[in-house]
């Protein structure tokens, strides 16, 4: 029996199991170091004869006719499904075959023969080394991964570098090998941090892996050509070994992002790819990334600005959010502290707002933040680095979403509580929108006496307190799941801040989960509650802990890993985490979709 | 589109940027020597302009930039001038071999009328220090006809065909040569039914093939011809010319040319059968011919020229070189790493 099965995931990178016969591997890893794999090499010349059923051999890589990435697209055609076309002569060759796929500038995700492809566990990507254009590599590579199944390993041959692997991965490569560490050695390039370099133009070893520990640049120069080669190979080997730890590591603890926008920095090529990637192919990551994670955000760059996570959160509280509960808004400053609600600033803020009108918090890189949902993942999850002053990119970005989200509420008046580029941003954005405003601690710190006496004056009007678990509840509802004008005036919400639970007549329905601030449903919860789009029609079984993929039939469209979810088959419903995300729950032969936390049969 | 269309296209582009070539100069002339039965002998090879080659105005092949040589509106009497005034320029005292090429087909009337290619046969047939005609023909010219127009006159004759693989498919998908082996099988049968001496070009390393593989079609080529009783055969290591799919894709670091080493190790392996094999290697040494790492490329080129004429091929014995490793490995690890590796040739580390 052969499988692939994806056993973790961060964003579309992935933690994997490729199963064959004699051999177990876990992925992202080396192939040719911890299998034995023999390529047939080309079908030009190519004779059948010479395949000798040799069985040490795990793994075969189907014949081709290879041409460059840059042949004229037709001509290319015709090989890749001459190439194709000849998989189907070679089903009797033993053993775990890897059928060898060739992309250019333009492969696209709609030629059928690609279809062909499916069925197998493991499929090898030619040429992408050569492919030195960002929209060339990402969108050919993209395009081939929409259209293999999910579980299927991808393999990229002779291009793993130090810097390349960590986007490599990110993009759901899982396969790579050491044969470009072994040409750059017979070449004399060594792998360093930030790519490669003539081992002549070196001055000192940047290492200190078995090879290059007490040894200076001379002593390998001085070596005979053998030796020297076989050295550089190892080192290079070791540096790209040490790299896929840290990768496998950093999918482990779901900070795979921040790995590879470290490690793209010293390459501008590969910067280019990130960024094409993140500006291009923002669905393709958004459909792969999940709704919260276990590690904070570190928004480290310019290139944050722009992560899933990140956009997400400001299209959701711009769309998904829905009018407002007070006619005053009172808009304020972030603090290091998270959630803000707890922070010194806020808990200052508090006594002039006394609970009235709704609160908005300005902050990059999320743009603003309402205050209710302050626990909601990313919110109370990210870090960035703080200069006080704000880039040209963090004000466009904050005035951007500010307009947006101001656009799509019907605020009366906006008190504008924020020190001076903020507060400029604010005025600017109300004036624009014809909305009443007044700034609170123009000239002054917000935190200043002077600030909150003038708060309270501006809001002395207002009688109503905003009930806050209840406005919690509701944003929660429509941030999370998406649901709309929703009676909530019949909710009670039990317990302490922020370990809340929520009832209805009486039935418990939810509580917040305080890490990532999601709500956790019932199975009264989520049969009353949870909409189609986050609902999977299961086969007809009662699941046991956890929903397997090949039992799932249908999954609403929205559905990303960490997503609550109802669940319903003939003979049972129940309510559970999403393991995967809808695309992979439909396409997915193997791997838990679902764990299960309260079921019942029908 | 086929590549048959694509080549058609880059070389219509190329032609439009191309001047009108001098109708009065031929486009080479050059004194060499060669090997002819043990011995070694004077020769003057004449590039002929014409109007080039027919395949190449229709689309050509993937490596051949010939046809940018050729002239518009050269006439008869323009090519007989410049063969003429050629023949009496370089002709030596000696005895001689005359090599009478066209970058294209001498045997195509459309390159060289029936009446022109009458009068230049006349005018060898009256020179007695040429001992031997060598041109060069695709085999659909090569007739009973032609043959015995040619013979009538001269008795020692030589005809070269460029098969460059006895592999249909390689000849097809990545040459583009419009011809297949039974044509050139043909061709070969009729030349030697009339005594006339049959050389074959083959080429090494065309597009798209490994350096390994490429070796490979070389070697499995020179098998089949063996049973053929094949004169002589030359490898031309493929270099890039202009305006062709070869340069296409170099100047997109998508094709690298040969190694030297891959030649010798051909030459080596094949040197003591009965038929002269030889090569001649063009643009040897340079980035956009056959090449080594540079500082041994010379000598070793100097050894198969050497070869060439000798036929020896204790030459090698002594050529080593550290890029010798470099070429094995390259030769093991290309197709594995399933895209053109880089060509690192030229940059060797320095010592400090
Ligand atoms: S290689 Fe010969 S046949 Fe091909 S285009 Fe050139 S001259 Fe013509
Ligand atoms: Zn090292
Ligand atoms: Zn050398």
């Amino acid at each position: 029996m052969s499988y692939f099965e994806v056993l973790e995931r961060d964003g579309p990178g992935r933690i994997g199991e490729l199963k064959c016969d004699q051999i177990e591997l876990e992925t992202p890893c080396l192939i040719d170091q911890e299998a034995k794999v023999r390529d047939l090499g080309s079908l030009w010349g190519f004779d059948e004869r010479e395949i000798s059923s040799d069985s040490r051999v795990d793994f075969n890589i189907l014949p081709t006719k290879s041409t460059p990435p840059h042949v004229k697209e037709e001509v290319f055609d015709i090989f890749l499904k001459e190439s194709i076309g000849y998989i189907d002569e070679l089903k009797e060759v033993k053993g775990f075959n890897i059928p060898a796929i060739n992309v250019n500038k333009s492969t696209s995700a709609n030629k059928r023969e690609l279809n062909k492809l499916r069925d197998f566990k493991a499929v090898l990507i030619e040429n992408v080394d050569n492919l030195l254009l960002p929209q060339e590599l990402i969108e050919s590579l993209v395009g081939l991964k929409e259209k293999l199944s999910e579980d299927t390993a991808i393999y990229i041959p002779g291009a793993a570098t130090p810097t390349n692997l960590a986007i490599l991965v990110y993009l759901g490569i899982d396969l790579f090998d050491t044969y470009k560490a072994k040409y750059y050695a017979t070449n004399d390039r060594y792998f360093t941090d930030s790519g490669s370099i003539n081992l002549g133009e070196l001055d000192y070893l940047p290492c200190n892996c078995e090879v290059c520990r007490d040894k200076d640049v001379n002593q390998l120069l001085s070596l005979s050509k053998r030796k020297r080669i076989d050295k550089v190979y190892r080192h290079n080997s070791n540096a790209i070994k040490r790299e896929i730890n840290r990768i496998k590591e950093s999918l482990k603890k779901k900070r795979l992002r921040e790995l590879v926008e470290e490690r793209i920095r010293p390459d501008p090529e590969i910067t280019s790819l990130l960024k094409y990637l993140d500006y291009n192919k923002q669905s393709f990551l958004e459909a792969r990334t999940a709704v919260t994670r276990k590690s904070n955000l570190y928004a480290n760059t310019e290139d944050s600005l722009n992560r899933v996570e990140i956009k997400r959160f400001r299209d959701r509280i711009v769309n998904r959010l829905s009018g407002s509960e007070s006619d005053y808004l009172v808009v304020t400053p972030c603090s290091a502290r998270k959630p803000y609600s707890f922070s010194k600033t806020h808990q200052i803020i508090e006594k002039g707002r006394k609970g009235r009108g709704d609160k908005l918090i300005l902050t990059s890189p999320l743009g603003v933040v309402p205050s209710q949902l302050d626990i909601v993942y990313p919110a109370q999850h990210y870090d960035i680095p703080v200069i006080g002053k704000w880039t040209e990119n963090e004000k466009k970005l904050i005035e951007k979403t500010l307009r947006r989200y101001l656009i799509q509420k019907d605020y009366e008046k906006i008190l504008i509580h924020v020190k001076e580029l903020l507060r400029e941003i604010t005025e600017r954005v109300s004036k624009e929108l014809g909305l009443d405003y007044v700034s609170t601690s123009k000239g002054r710190d917000p935190r200043d006496q002077e600030s909150i006496k003038k708060l309270r004056r501006e809001l002395k009007d207002v009688q109503k307190r905003i009930n806050r678990p209840k406005k919690i509840f509701r944003s929660l509802m429509e941030y999370q799941l998406g649901l709309k004008d929703l009676n909530y005036k019949k909710i009670q919400v039990k317990g302490r801040y922020p370990k809340y639970r929520f009832f209805d007549d009486e039935n418990q329905i939810a509580t917040l989960t305080h890490r990532y601030g999601f709500l956790a449903f019932t199975l009264e919860g989520g049969r009353r509650y949870i909409p189609k789009m986050y609902k999977v029609k299961i086969e007809n079984f009662v699941p046991q802990g956890s929903v397997l993929a090949p039992g799932v039939i249908e999954a609403g469209d929205e559905i990303r890993p960490n997503d609550e979810v109802l669940f319903e088959g003939e003979s049972a419903i129940g309510v559970g985490r999403a393991e995967m995300s809808s695309l992979e729950m439909e396409r997915s032969n193997r791997g838990i979709a679902i764990k299960v936390r309260h079921v019942e049969e029908k | 589109m086929s590549l048959n269309q694509w080549a058609k296209e880059i070389r219509r582009n190329q032609l439009k940027k191309e001047k009108d070539k001098p109708k009065d100069k031929p486009v080479y002339v050059n004194k060499s020597k060669i090997r002819e039965k043990n011995e070694l002998i004077n020769c003057l090879t004449v590039i002929l302009r014409t109007k080039g080659c027919s395949w190449a105005r229709e689309s050509g092949c993937t490596m051949c930039g010939y046809i940018y040589d050729s002239a518009k509106e050269v006439e008869d009497r323009d090519i007989f001038n410049q063969f003429k005034e050629s023949i009496k320029k370089y002709g030596t005292k000696k005895p001689f071999v005359l090599k009478i090429f066209t970058s294209g087909s001498f045997l195509d009337k459309k390159e060289i009328s029936k009446n022109l290619r009458d009068k230049i046969i006349d005018y060898i047939k009256r020179e007695p220090k040429i001992r031997k005609l060598i041109i060069e023909s695709r085999p659909e010219f090569i007739t009973q006809n032609n043959l015995m127009d040619l013979l009538s006159e001269i008795n020692k004759l030589e005809i070269a065909i460029g098969l460059e693989t006895t592999n249909d498919e390689i000849r097809k998908d990545c040459i583009n040569k419009n011809f297949t082996y039974n044509d050139f099988l043909k061709a070969a049968e009729l030349i030697k039914d009339h005594n006339i001496n049959l050389k074959t070009y083959l080429l090494l390393k065309p597009p798209f093939l490994t350096e390994k593989t490429a070796i490979e079609d070389i070697k499995s080529s020179i098998d089949d011809l063996r049973k053929l009783n094949v004169d002589k055969i030359s490898i031309n290591p493929c270099n890039i010319q202009k305006g062709t799919i070869v340069e296409y894709l170099f100047e997109r670091d998508e094709y690298n040319p040969p190694w030297i080493w891959s030649l010798t190790d051909i030459l080596k392996e094949y040197a003591s059968y009965d038929f002269t094999l030889v090569s001649e290697p063009v643009a040897g040494g340079k980035k956009r011919g056959i090449h080594n790492c540079g500082k041994c490329d010379n000598e070793v080129l100097e050894r198969v020229k050497d070869f060439s004429l000798h036929q020896d091929q204790t030459v090698f014995n002594e050529t080593e070189c550290e890029c010798k490793l470099t070429w094995k490995n390259y030769v093991e690890i290309e197709r594995k790493l399933h895209n053109t590796p880089k060509d690192f040739r030229r940059s060797t580390p320095k010592n400090k």
